[in-house]
């Protein structure tokens, strides 16, 4: 959900009349060869050809076993390194920034994304995603025009479909088995917070902002977090609202939040110290109690393999108590 | 007092206006003259105190104009703009408010009694009364500009700047505004600086005025000694001709057209073919107007004619409101009376004389009615009234050339001079005195000229066109004069 | 006339929200914050907060943001004589925008200010644009007619734009609070921002009204206000100063939200009339109760979303501006 905003913002910025910045076609001839020479070396695990129907209901033939790879999105990009894929990475975007080994990969551009630097890394296949998809449609063309296999993954909106798009992205990639192992993996420790979380006598509000003030954005239903939260067994303070919502400021002290979890700690400074600081908040019970807490926005924004980690930190947030020990 | 010493000034460095020096005194109103560029706005705006002056300086009663203030100068000083911008809807009365703000004092500018009476009394000077509460941007050219020079006065300056303040104002709005001003200067002892497009209306109205030319001075006196035709035609680089007001003791300059110019090729004679003579009339009709100069009943005067008329009436002629009688006539009888000369005569007209009469390139075409029954010394002042009998020389002279004023003036003299021999010679008396007749008492004479061709300077009697006069005058006049007389003696 | 709807404006503004507040409770807390003898016994400690710490900072920063963009508007329009004219024109809003933008996309926190490095940035900022404008125009052309300025703020404008584009494209977290911003909000702002503005807008305003008579000649085009015996320079400077000092500081506190300075000073001018006397006083009334107005529609309308109150204003002020225009028009010609 949070692309779509930046999908919002990128028209935005668009109608503010920026171009995408033409980039420059650098040396990744030697990093195609290094790729392709190691994965000579890898097993052959599925069937190619392989058909699959992507989220924009394209049918995408793979005709085999993709040696190069370009991921354009964060969440995509976490699933193929955890599979065991980061050799084979060719391009990322600029927003990519785990796990570490992404810092030396190519970058091929934020929300627009550059042509024909992806042109040029010859990738046999774009991991794009379902909410830049619309966006970025002119440019995916492109892409499939020059003859590159473009796989758009969809937007994922709960944990059944991060698992359903890891096991996608691990049959295209002639990982299958790595794919199920992770998301077996990740099932386990989901059911083990949800087995935690089921002690907890004294259901606690949440208030989570995923932006400082005066902009103060908030999940409401109809969004992972607020999954996220159901299974850490709390209650959303912006349940009734629905999908990201700019909120006034004087319905979240009505709302008066036990917790509040802020999720802009990355780019933002002392985000609890703002939160607490705010005029007439001394009240509400979370400023009140100290219970105001910054998650990174990371691992709980992507629908990727770290997605249990960040129900977690957001359980220990929430439940100190419960979770701490 | 108003001094203006040695000024030069312009913009960003170039001097438009050169080493300027003029003076105006209380009462007085200078009109600034020059052609498009020579400087004049320029140097309003330097007396003004929009732009500075580069050398020289400008003061008022023997203190510097650099010396004050904004406001001080807008108490001294006041400008009619060509046009002001007006881009929100001020009402008449706040805008001519305006004009008190060099007058108010203090943080808050308050609205003194003094102020509201000066602005009702400027509105009532420049019928702006009526306005007051109108919209600035609803008003016609005219009912602006009087707006505007209300705010000029409140300002209650002793010197007004006028910048073509007649641009885009009909002509009755001209007039009125400077009727006004010429009044307020005398009454108010108000200084008049004007700029004027119009150099007539310059001439009209300003005591004196300054011609400008390439930001110098050409001339700055009196109208009179200014609106010189040479001068002007130089300066303005156009053929122009200077002409009397009709009324008032001012010159007018007047364009001269360049199809005016063209039409010289074309040489155009009178001869005897124009004329066609009958009991009733004799007409002489050419093909372009002539410039005439006659004592006719219509169309006397200087002017330009194309027909000529001598009409024959009864001894019983009742001339109680011969004017407008004759024009009635000529109308009747398809003569538009602007272009056209009448005289009357009570001679039988088949008694005409007329001759072409041609020396070189100089020709000329006479024709004489004449009828001495009622002929008299005109140099015998103590006389009789007596009932006097019909009779009138009606002596016309057409030029083919191109005369100068003096060369009319000259003409009618030489004609004159001419018809008072005849009458000598022919031994006409007048009856009342028995003295030697000189002519009748209701004689007249016309010059016409085609004014194309040979320039003639002179006709007096010694010249080639005087000697022609002479010489047709003398023998067309003896002939009418016999012939009139043969006829009578045949009657009795 | 002005100051009735002011006044309701500003109750309507207190009293209304997303939280409902008893009517009585919100006088009792009023009335707390003007005598500290009153006491609040009774009233929710949650209203309390709402309304002395949420929502009256809010509705003052909103009339005071909306009448400082309100009374510059009606002064650059008088004084450059063009009605299109706004507090933007003379690229101070983009100055002021720039020192935002560059403080949430270097995320600076100078020492000793800190969380108010945005807000005393973008006033320094929009400080700096007019005075390199106008040095610029003055460097054009000594006697910096009207023309000249509008071209160079123009020119400036663009420029400080494209400075704004260039750190929104180079920009990745920040883009929202950035594009946020741009938008233009009085919310969470509290009584901090109220500090920041109320000098600048006194001193601004005081220096705008005191110069009403100089504007109404000045609207006469500047050859004719010094024929009036105004001192064009020096009055051009200190108007253009102080409405510029009003805009940074509206910009700073609030970022750019557009209209209110071009339809308030034109829809006083409609109803009382254009002279300057009694236009800025009343373009600051309405202004005020424009914003605040606009302000609370932007927090109610969908409540408890928010919706950016640029977005009001716009949609509120351009057909009302349409509507001004054809109305004058057809006065004039009828």
């Amino acid at each position: 959900m949070r692309q779509k905003f930046y999908a919002l913002f990128a028209l935005l910025v668009l109608s503010l009349g920026i171009l995408a910045g033409c980039g420059s076609t650098t040396e990744n001839t030697e990093e195609n060869q290094n790729t392709e020479g190691q994965t000579e070396q890898s097993e052959q695990q599925a069937a190619f050809p392989l058909t699959v129907t992507d989220a924009l209901d394209n049918e995408v033939v793979i005709e085999e076993e993709p040696k190069t790879i370009v991921s354009l999105i964060p969440s995509n990009t976490e699933i193929v390194y955890e599979l065991g894929l980061g050799e084979k990475v060719v391009g990322l975007s600029d927003y990519d920034n785990y796990p570490e080994e992404t810092a030396d990969v190519e970058k091929v551009g934020g929300m627009e994304f550059n042509v024909e630097k992806i042109v040029s890394l010859n990738p046999d296949i774009v991991l794009a995603h379902e909410s830049s998809a619309l966006s970025a449609e002119a440019g995916l063309t492109q892409l499939k025009d020059a003859g590159i296999t473009v796989f758009v993954v969809n937007d994922a909106v709960n944990f059944e479909e991060v698992y359903e798009t890891i096991n996608l992205i691990g049959q295209m990639t002639g990982t299958t088995e790595e794919a199920e192992a992770l998301t077996a993996d990740m099932k386990a420790k989901l059911d083990e917070i949800k087995e935690k979380a089921a002690t907890v006598t004294e259901k606690k509000k949440v208030f989570v902002e995923v932006s400082p003030a005066p902009d103060i954005y908030t999940p409401g239903k109809n969004t992972f977090m607020d999954i996220m939260l159901q299974v850490i067994n709390a209650e959303n303070a912006a349940g009734d609202l629905d999908g990201w919502a700019s909120i006034d400021q004087e319905s979240i002290v009505e709302r008066n939040p036990d917790v509040i979890i802020t999720t802009y700690g990355y780019y933002s400074e002392d985000p609890v110290g703002q939160v607490t600081s705010r005029e007439g908040w001394a009240d509400v019970n979370a400023v009140k109690n100290k219970q105001v807490v910054d998650v990174h926005s990371d691992l709980v924004t992507r629908p990727g393999p770290r997605l249990v980690e960040g129900v977690e930190e957001l359980a220990k947030a929430v439940y100190p108590e419960v979770f701490n020990n | 007092m108003l001094h203006i010493q040695h000024v030069s000034g312009g913009y960003a460095g170039q001097s438009i206006v050169k080493d300027v020096s003029v003076e105006v005194n209380k009462g007085e109103m200078l009109g600034i003259l020059g052609p498009n560029g020579s400087g004049k706005t320029t140097l309003l705006k330097i007396i003004s105190g929009i732009l500075p002056a580069s050398e020289g300086s400008i003061s008022i009663d023997g203190n510097k104009l650099s010396d004050y203030s904004p406001k001080e100068l807008a108490k001294l000083i006041a400008v009619l703009p060509q046009h002001a911008a007006d881009p929100f809807s001020y009402t008449v009365k706040e805008t001519i408010s305006l004009g008190r703000y060099a007058h108010q004092r203090g943080w808050f500018h308050s609205w003194s009694i003094e102020d509201e009476e000066t602005v009702l009394r400027v509105m009532e000077q420049t019928g702006t009364w009526s306005l007051q509460d109108r919209n600035i941007q609803d008003l016609s050219g005219g009912e602006r500009q009087r707006v505007y020079l209300a705010q000029a006065l409140a300002q209650e300056p002793r010197i007004l700047l006028l910048d073509e303040p007649t641009n885009h104002l009909d002509l009755s709005y001209q007039k009125e505004l400077f009727d006004l001003l010429k009044k307020w200067s005398k009454e108010c002892e108000l200084m008049v600086v004007s700029i004027f497009h119009d150099l007539n209306l310059a001439g009209l109205y300003c005591d004196r005025l300054l011609l400008l030319h390439e930001g110098k001075i050409v001339i700055e006196d009196t109208p009179n000694e200014v609106l010189k035709q040479e001068r002007i035609q130089t300066v303005y680089h156009t053929k122009i001709a200077k002409q009397p007001h009709p009324k008032v003791p001012v010159p007018q300059m007047v364009l001269l057209p360049e199809w005016e110019n063209e039409q010289v090729q074309e040489i155009y004679q009178v001869d005897p073919s124009v004329i066609h003579a009958s009991s009733e009339r004799i007409v002489v009709k050419t093909k372009q107007p002539l410039k005439t100069m006659s004592s006719g009943v219509i169309g006397s005067g200087t002017g330009w004619y194309q027909n000529f008329v001598n009409r024959h009436v009864d001894k019983t002629y009742d001339c109680s409101d011969h004017k407008q009688e004759m024009a009635h006539y000529l109308e009747r009888n398809g003569f538009l009376p602007g272009e056209t000369v009448g005289m009357m005569t009570a001679v039988k007209l088949e008694d005409v004389s007329y001759k072409l009469y041609i020396d070189g390139q100089v020709s000329i075409f006479v024709v004489v009615t004449a009828g001495v029954g009622n002929a008299i010394d005109a140099s015998v002042i103590d006389r009789e009234v007596f009932d006097y009998k019909p009779g009138t020389i009606n002596t016309w002279i057409f030029v083919n050339g191109e005369l100068s004023e003096e060369a009319f003036i000259q003409s009618i003299m030489t004609a004159t001079e001419v018809k008072v021999k005849v009458l000598q010679n022919e031994e006409v008396l007048d009856l009342n005195t028995g003295t030697l007749a000189t002519g009748t008492s209701t004689d007249s004479i016309l010059i016409a000229a085609t004014q194309k061709g040979i320039s003639i300077e002179y006709a007096g009697s010694f010249t080639q066109l005087g000697r022609l006069i002479s010489r047709g005058v003398f023998e067309c006049t003896t002939e009418a004069i016999r012939k009139s007389r043969l006829r009578k003696e045949g009657m009795s | 006339m002005g100051a009735s709807f002011l006044l309701l404006a500003i109750v309507l503004g207190i009293s209304l929200g997303t939280v409902k507040v008893p009517i009585l409770s919100t006088i009792q807390i009023l009335l707390a914050q003007l005598f500290p003898f009153v006491s609040l016994d009774g009233v929710d400690q949650m209203h309390v907060n709402i309304v002395s710490n949420i929502r009256l900072p809010r509705v003052i920063l909103a009339g005071l943001v909306g009448a400082a963009l309100a009374i510059a508007g009606a002064a650059f329009q008088g004084l450059l004589r063009n009605p299109l004219a706004d507090p933007y024109t003379l690229g101070v809003s983009s100055g002021a925008s720039v020192g935002a933008v560059v403080t949430l996309f270097f995320q600076l926190s100078l020492p000793v200010i800190g969380a108010f490095t945005l807000p005393v940035l973008s006033i320094l900022f929009s400080f700096i644009t007019i005075f390199l404008v106008l040095g610029f125009a003055q460097k054009i052309e000594r006697s910096m007619r009207v023309e000249t300025i509008i071209l160079t703020g123009i020119i400036f404008s663009s420029f400080l734009g494209a400075l704004i584009s260039l750190m929104i494209a180079l920009t990745g977290e920040e883009l929202r609070q950035i594009i946020g911003w741009l938008l233009g909000s009085v919310s969470m702002r509290g009584w901090v921002y109220i500090k920041i503005i109320l000098p600048f807008f006194l001193i601004g305003s005081a220096i705008l009204i005191c110069n009403g008579k100089e504007l109404n000649a000045m609207s006469f085009g500047e050859e004719r206000a010094h024929h009036l015996g105004v001192n064009v320079q020096r009055r051009k400077h200190i108007i253009l100063m102080a409405g510029s000092m009003l805009t940074g500081s509206a910009v700073a506190v609030s970022g750019t939200i557009g209209f209110v300075g071009l339809v308030i000073p034109h829809l006083a001018r409609m109803l009382w009339g254009p002279d300057h006397k009694h236009l800025l006083p009343l373009s600051i009334l309405t202004g005020s109760a424009f914003l605040i107005l606009a302000d609370l529609v932007s927090r109610t309308i969908i409540a408890p979303i928010e919706l950016p109150i640029g977005v009001i204003t716009a949609l509120v002020g351009a057909p009302v501006f349409a509507i001004i225009l054809l109305k004058t028009r057809a006065e004039r010609s009828g």
